[in-house]
């Protein structure tokens, strides 16, 4: 029988309304969702955001993505200060979050579910800044798990592009590789339930063994290895 | 391919950063041992200059010390005008340059923005810089071949240094994106992932030979590669005819260590 949803904090910082979606699917899902707000993404904030919303949480979920991510560009319209802001600077804030969250709880445990747009493992012409911030996030997150192993656990939930940035479409992005006309092998593209619902899964202990782990919820589209 | 078979990039131009010392010494050997012309790409000229004399002594086709400083943007496109106008094209450029500080652990609870500066400005800022500048001789090429020297820290996430592991990783989101962009170019984008005996990595486990015994267990082929043989001659192959048709992959040079997919 699966273990009741738990108590969470969320920060979804730059996500908008991708954002109040997934706390709004996260409740339905019957987590008792508590948002930290913290415009500053800087360790230090976030240490005090977090410590003013944990409460008994062990359980935060994170959707830290690029404040700017620019315009979809190729890479050769790139200027320097966009490139450090857009693929650099959001791997280093993730780590800020992450040491501010860790300096909040101050030693207790805790399961770390991130949450980042699947175009980095599949990659995506004009959106290089992207992906390579988000694959720095996820090796970040893989090489956190084993150095924080002890008392935490950190996955992280692979989104399909298009739902966790509006903006971009999925004409936008790379077909999928089979041959003729797609059909999700779902018969439907993902939406924030079924995200909120892996991301609990992770979270929960029923996942008690699952560390530095992606799962891709993308209906199948890809299949990555 | 019309290359001959000992010589894969014979009359190739290839400019190879952090060319000065480990593993980048190895690759332009490699390469020009294959036939490249290399531009050596160095902060220090003393460095390259050693690596030019070892190319020549081993009858190499000749290395170019070219004064790049990856971090900056200006260094970055003047070294590569500089082999453009030495020898009138540039088919391959290696993003090998990386920190010092990779190399040591570092605790995440201890890592602050001047660490991860000094790390990714040389990674991801050296790969916008190379990447832009390069970009109209690789297509001008027809062959052209963008490689950037990843890790598999970045694959499975080492403990031993959270910034590392994300800058490297980081690069995998590069290589596939900019591989899509660049396709109709003809510029294949690759990674390669080593694990090679470098001097640093020698040194390391002369002070530590049961965890040196203990390590190479791990690996399917029972070491650790040599950086010349096994990483140089593997990137000979990617930057070859061999594998034009292979873009924005990783290709595994490791013994068999990390089994990636």
């Amino acid at each position: 029988m699966a273990e009741p949803a738990p108590e969470l904090v969320l920060y979804t910082h730059g996500l908008g309304e991708s954002g109040r979606l997934l706390a709004d699917a996260l409740r339905s899902q019957g987590a008792g969702v508590r948002v930290t707000r913290c415009e500053t993404v800087s360790r230090t904030s976030l240490h005090a955001a977090f410590s003013d919303t944990l409460g008994e949480a062990r359980v935060a979920i994170v959707a830290f993505a690029p404040v700017d991510r620019g315009l979809a560009r190729p890479l050769l319209e790139w200027m320097p200060d966009d490139w450090r802001r857009c693929a650099d600077e959001p791997q280093l804030r993730l780590l800020e979050i992450l040491q501010g969250l860790r300096d909040a709880l101050a030693g207790r445990p805790c399961s770390v579910v991130l949450l980042g747009a699947s175009i980095g493992m599949t990659g995506a012409a004009n959106h290089v800044a992207l992906a390579t911030a988000t694959e720095g996030q996820r090796g970040l997150m893989k090489a956190l798990a084993r150095q924080w192993g002890e008392s935490w656990r950190l996955n992280w939930v692979s989104v399909t592009a298009p739902l966790i940035f509006p903006d971009i479409g999925y004409g936008d992005i790379p077909e999928q590789c089979e041959l003729g006309d797609y059909t999700p092998p779902l018969g439907r593209r993902p939406d924030w339930a079924d995200v909120a619902r892996t991301a609990l899964m992770l979270a929960g202990q029923d996942a008690g063994g699952v560390t530095g782990q992606t799962v891709i919820v993308d209906g199948g589209e890809w299949m990555l290895p | 391919m019309d290359a001959p078979l000992n010589k894969p990039l014979d009359g190739r131009i290839a400019l190879i950063t952090g060319a000065g010392g480990g593993i980048g010494r190895d690759l332009a050997r490699a390469l020009a041992a294959a036939g490249a012309h290399v531009g050596i790409a160095v902060r220090r000229p003393e460095t390259g200059e050693e690596t030019a004399r070892l190319i020549e002594a081993e009858g190499g086709t000749g290395g170019l010390v070219l004064c790049v400083d990856a971090t900056d943007r200006a260094s970055v496109a003047a070294g590569i005008e500089r082999l453009h106008a030495e020898f009138g094209a540039i088919d391959i450029i290696i993003h090998n340059a990386a920190a010092p500080d990779s190399a040591y652990p570092m605790p995440a609870d201890l890592s602050d923005e001047a660490a991860w500066r000094r790390q990714t400005d040389i990674t991801l800022g050296g790969a916008l810089s190379l990447a832009q500048a390069g970009y109209p001789h690789l297509k001008a090429s027809g062959r052209g071949r963008f490689v950037v020297m990843t890790s598999n820290f970045g694959y499975h996430g080492a403990a031993m240094n959270a910034i590392y592991s994300a800058s490297k990783a980081s690069l995998r989101g590069f290589i596939k994106s900019l591989a899509r962009e660049w396709g109709p170019d003809s510029i294949t984008v690759n990674s390669i992932s080593p694990a090679a005996a470098t001097e640093a990595t020698r040194a390391f486990f002369g002070q530590f030979p049961a965890m040196e015994t203990a390590y190479k267990r791990k690996f399917a082929l029972g070491d650790l590669g040599d950086p010349r043989r096994d990483i140089g001659e593997g990137a000979v192959a990617l930057c070859s005819d061999y594998l034009r048709y292979m873009t924005g992959q990783t290709l595994f040079l490791d013994g068999g260590l990390f089994p990636s997919a």
